[in-house]
């Protein structure tokens, strides 16, 4: 592992041929998933991405290779009792249709045999999580439910006995962008809550650069052509295969895809506190809020350019955009008080943008 | 015996054959089915009462009656029920549907052993045309009954696309519907119409021939081996029955693309 | 005599021969049922189940009953109950083997139908979440594929009611005795009225029947796929 950490999920030279086909839909597949991380699974139809991830759990046997779950080869142990400890939703989200609500989530659970107490608890808990009432869903039979509310006990169904280990295969895919994005808002919120290891599968490129730690970017054979942060896979396709699929020459429609929380940006200052250390200064008013900029590195006093600012939870294409208007160098960016976080000057923009890991 | 009415999802209402990439099977169980019998028959030595009644005349005869019973009561039957089951799966009439599909499963258990003697105490009296009527209401409601179900399960998405492209309820019917009904009410028709060919057995009680002559004869006078034959050969045509009518409906569906 | 008057007087032996009709019915469903589920589930393959050697064993056997068992419906009743009689004697043990061999066929093909009918998403939801076949055939292929499994079991209750008369052809039990009297005595007093009582108790049972079922879709579909 390039960051040190154990990988939780470790495959190692995996393949697999379908019985009757030629060619493997999976290849000699090396990846490892850090423990906590998010790692989304991206690439063309067929590549392969859901026959690696049914792997994972043994749904599927890989006729080759050896598959290490926190260290453990568990190539050997039974696959049922694997599959209790590793969460499992699948795209078409298969809710049991003539359990309740409350009887999905709890099924694992009942299985492992916890007592009613905590099985209740845990329902209750996991349904607040997905932001379904429990008093008003927990009764309900899954064609009572919509869509994304399906799609949310279904996940909650994988959460159910808090396993370490999840695998999505495309959990947000039939569902409509403005409740994709709550969801995925809602998602993120809850790793920062249960951080979990998490295989994350998607046809939505923004999806895995807004959720991912990890993209790994699949090829046509079950090869995996990129395998690194968002921002890398971004602004450094490995191949032309994975420039074309990020979109090739789109390098503008990249920047969209960048959140500034996860760039390194300038430092900031603000005015009359102590040295400036050759980085830019601004006036703040009262409440701390950035209101003009009084020393620029480079800059004559008489020349500053006007202060606009973006937020934090904007992309660079927001950033440009606000520069280019106001036809300014540079942009403070600012968190939710207005208070500047930091700056990104444009000519960072056609350097390498440096970026970190995630907030 | 009547035929049983396909409640069942679509799947359900495979008819005797199968699929029609299996339409050698039939063959294949009759061919074996017969010559099981009568190479049980050739070890066997005959005497003279079973000499009277398995022997080719008798059984050429008996078998020209039972065939005659069948394909003349399928034909009603086709003709009378298939129009009154789309009849009834018209808007004007869709109302009254669900009490005739009721009625329909309720009336199999009507043993129809009972419904031909009962016939024969109306004017029509003993006799061929009154089996013929017996075996035409015995499975009338079952053919009626699978030809509901066949057009119902047409999704009604294509129904309303068709109205939708302009197209006038007769084409609708003649160019959407039916095709799609027709593998659903073709097997269901199926079961009904080889359910007939063993019902035909029972015409021998009001003296209208067939095989059943023989089986009857035979359980009479204690002679097994007698009733083994005739009761092989009437399955054996209920299989070939549904066997053509399996190679018709591949053939049509092909022509069809 | 008319009709009413014939059934007021032989009420009770009427109602006798209905209760053995009714009887004769229930245990040959019940074995029939019995049969065809124990063959329907066992022989059940799923696509969501890994490959095994025993999946084309199954899937074969499983179509070959599904053959042998419809074509064993175009055996004339008549025909069947007397070839059972050199091995089984007369009565009730001929009838009600004869009577199962016809109901296998309708409660197999609609468990065979209900089982493979169910989404095999959920299915494959239920495997990804570590339960094993029994838990998802007893837990999730069972209840959903029940309604079409009862309806079968309806269908073949029909069916027998009509052909147990039959059964009095090897002096089996329930409404086929007043059917064959009648019969043996056409044209005789009464014969029409014994022939008429016999066929209309049959919807008589059918009735009862009817009543159960519907009493018993209502009260075992799960709540979550009534419609
Ligand atoms: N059960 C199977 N039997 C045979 N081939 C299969 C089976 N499942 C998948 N394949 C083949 O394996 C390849 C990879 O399939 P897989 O489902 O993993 O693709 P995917 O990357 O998940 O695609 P998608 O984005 O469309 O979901 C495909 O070529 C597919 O046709
Ligand atoms: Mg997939």
């Amino acid at each position: 592992m390039s960051d040190g950490s154990r990988p939780m999920i470790a495959l190692e030279a995996i393949s697999k041929t379908y019985p009757g086909q030629s060619a493997p839909a999976v290849r000699e597949l090396d990846l490892h998933v850090p423990a906590g991380a998010i790692v989304m699974m991206v690439g063309p139809s067929g590549c392969g991405k859901t026959t690696t991830l049914k792997m994972m759990n043994r749904l599927i046997e890989p006729t080759s290779g050896r598959i290490l779950l926190d260290g453990e080869d568990v190539t050997a142990v039974g696959g049922d009792e694997l599959r209790r400890r590793i969460g499992y939703v699948i795209q078409q989200v298969g809710l049991f249709p003539h359990f309740t609500v409350a009887d999905n989530v709890a099924v694992v659970p009942r299985v492992l045999g916890w007592d009613r107490k905590r099985i209740t608890a845990r329902v209750d808990e996991l349904l607040h999580l997905v932001g379904l009432e429990p008093g008003q869903f927990r009764d309900r039979y899954p064609r009572q439910l919509s869509g994304g509310q399906q799609q949310r006990v279904g996940v909650a169904r994988g959460l159910a006995a808090d396993p370490a280990v999840m695998l999505m295969d495309e959990p947000f895919g039939a569902i409509d962008p403005i409740t994709r994005d709550r969801l995925q808002d809602e998602f993120l919120e809850i790793q920062r809550q249960v951080a979990k290891t998490i295989c994350f599968v998607t046809h939505d490129l923004t999806e895995a650069v807004k959720l991912g730690d990890r993209i790994a970017v699949f090829g046509p054979g079950g090869v995996v052509e990129q395998y690194d942060t968002p921002e890398q896979v971004l602004t450094h396709p490995a191949n032309d295969f994975v420039a074309e699929f990020v979109g090739s020459g789109a390098a503008v429609r990249r920047l969209s895809l960048l959140q500034l929380n996860r760039l390194e940006l300038d430092e900031v200052t603000v005015d009359g506190v102590g040295a400036t250390n050759g980085h830019p200064t601004y006036r703040a008013d009262a409440d701390g809020r950035a209101v003009a900029w009084a020393h620029l590195p480079g800059t004559g006093a008489g020349d500053l350019p006007p202060l606009v600012t973006v937020p934090l939870t904007g992309t660079v294409y927001d950033a440009v955009d606000v520069m280019l208007e106001a036809r300014a160098p540079l942009v403070a960016v600012v968190d939710d008080e207005d208070r500047p976080k930091g700056a990104l000057r444009w000519e960072a923009l056609v350097r390498e943008l440096p970026t970190k890991g995630r907030p | 015996m009547t035929a049983p009415t396909t409640t069942a999802p679509p799947a359900a209402t495979g008819g005797v054959a199968g699929p029609p990439s299996r339409l050698w099977v039939t063959p294949v169980i009759v061919l074996v089915g017969l010559g099981l019998v009568f190479g049980y028959l050739a070890t066997q030595t005959l005497d003279s009462v079973e000499r009277r009644t398995i022997n080719v005349e008798t059984i050429t005869t008996r078998l020209g009656e039972h065939l005659y019973l069948t394909a003349l009561s399928t034909v009603v039957v086709i003709v009378l029920a298939i129009p009154l089951g789309i009849a009834l799966s018209r808007p004007a009439l869709r109302r009254v549907q669900p009490a005739v599909l009721a009625i329909s499963g309720f009336l199999q258990a009507l043993p129809p052993f009972g419904v031909i003697i009962l016939i024969a105490f109306t004017p029509l009296g003993l006799g061929a045309t009154t089996a013929i009527v017996a075996l035409v209401l015995a499975s009338f409601l079952p053919v009626v009954t699978n030809t509901v179900v066949g057009l119902r399960q047409v999704d009604r998405a294509m129904i309303e696309a068709a109205r939708g492209v302009g197209m006038s309820a007769a084409q609708t019917l003649r160019q959407v519907e039916l095709p799609l009904a027709v593998p659903v009410m073709v097997a269901g028709v199926r079961v009904a119409l080889v359910l007939n060919v063993g019902t035909a057995t029972l015409a021998t009680y009001i003296g209208a021939g067939g095989l059943g002559t023989i089986i009857d004869g035979s359980l009479r006078l204690g002679r097994p081996t007698a009733v083994l034959v005739a009761a092989s050969l009437v399955a054996a045509l209920a299989l070939i029955i549904d066997w053509l009518a399996g190679v018709a409906e591949h053939l049509v569906g092909r022509r069809g693309g | 005599m008319g009709f009413t008057e014939y059934v007021s007087s032989n009420f009770s032996s009427l109602v006798f021969y209905g209760q053995q009709h009714f009887l004769l019915v229930l245990y040959s469903v019940a074995a029939a049922t019995a049969i065809a589920l124990a063959a329907g589930v066992l022989l059940h393959t799923s696509s969501v189940s890994p490959p095994s050697w025993s999946r084309p064993v199954r899937a074969g056997s499983r179509e070959t009953l599904l053959l042998v068992s419809s074509a064993a419906l175009t055996i004339p009743s008549l025909a069947l109950f007397g070839l059972l009689q050199p091995a089984l004697g007369i009565g009730i043990a001929p009838s009600l083997v004869a009577l199962t061999i016809y109901g296998v066929y309708p409660v197999l093909r609609n468990t065979v139908a209900g089982l493979s009918s169910v989404d095999p998403a959920v299915l494959e939801a239920a495997r990804g979440m570590g339960l094993g076949p029994a838990w998802r055939m007893v837990r999730v292929q069972l209840p959903l594929a029940w309604p079409v499994i009862v309806s079968g079991i309806r269908v073949a209750t029909l069916i027998l009611i009509g052909i147990a008369v039959v059964a009095a052809s090897v002096s089996g039990p329930g409404l086929g005795q007043p059917l064959f009297t009648g019969l043996a005595r056409l044209g005789a007093v009464n014969s029409f009225n014994q022939v008429l009582s016999g066929t209309l108790g049959c919807l008589v049972v059918a009735a009862i029947y009817e009543i159960a079922f519907f009493a018993i879709q209502r009260l075992t579909t799960p709540r979550g796929i009534r419609v």
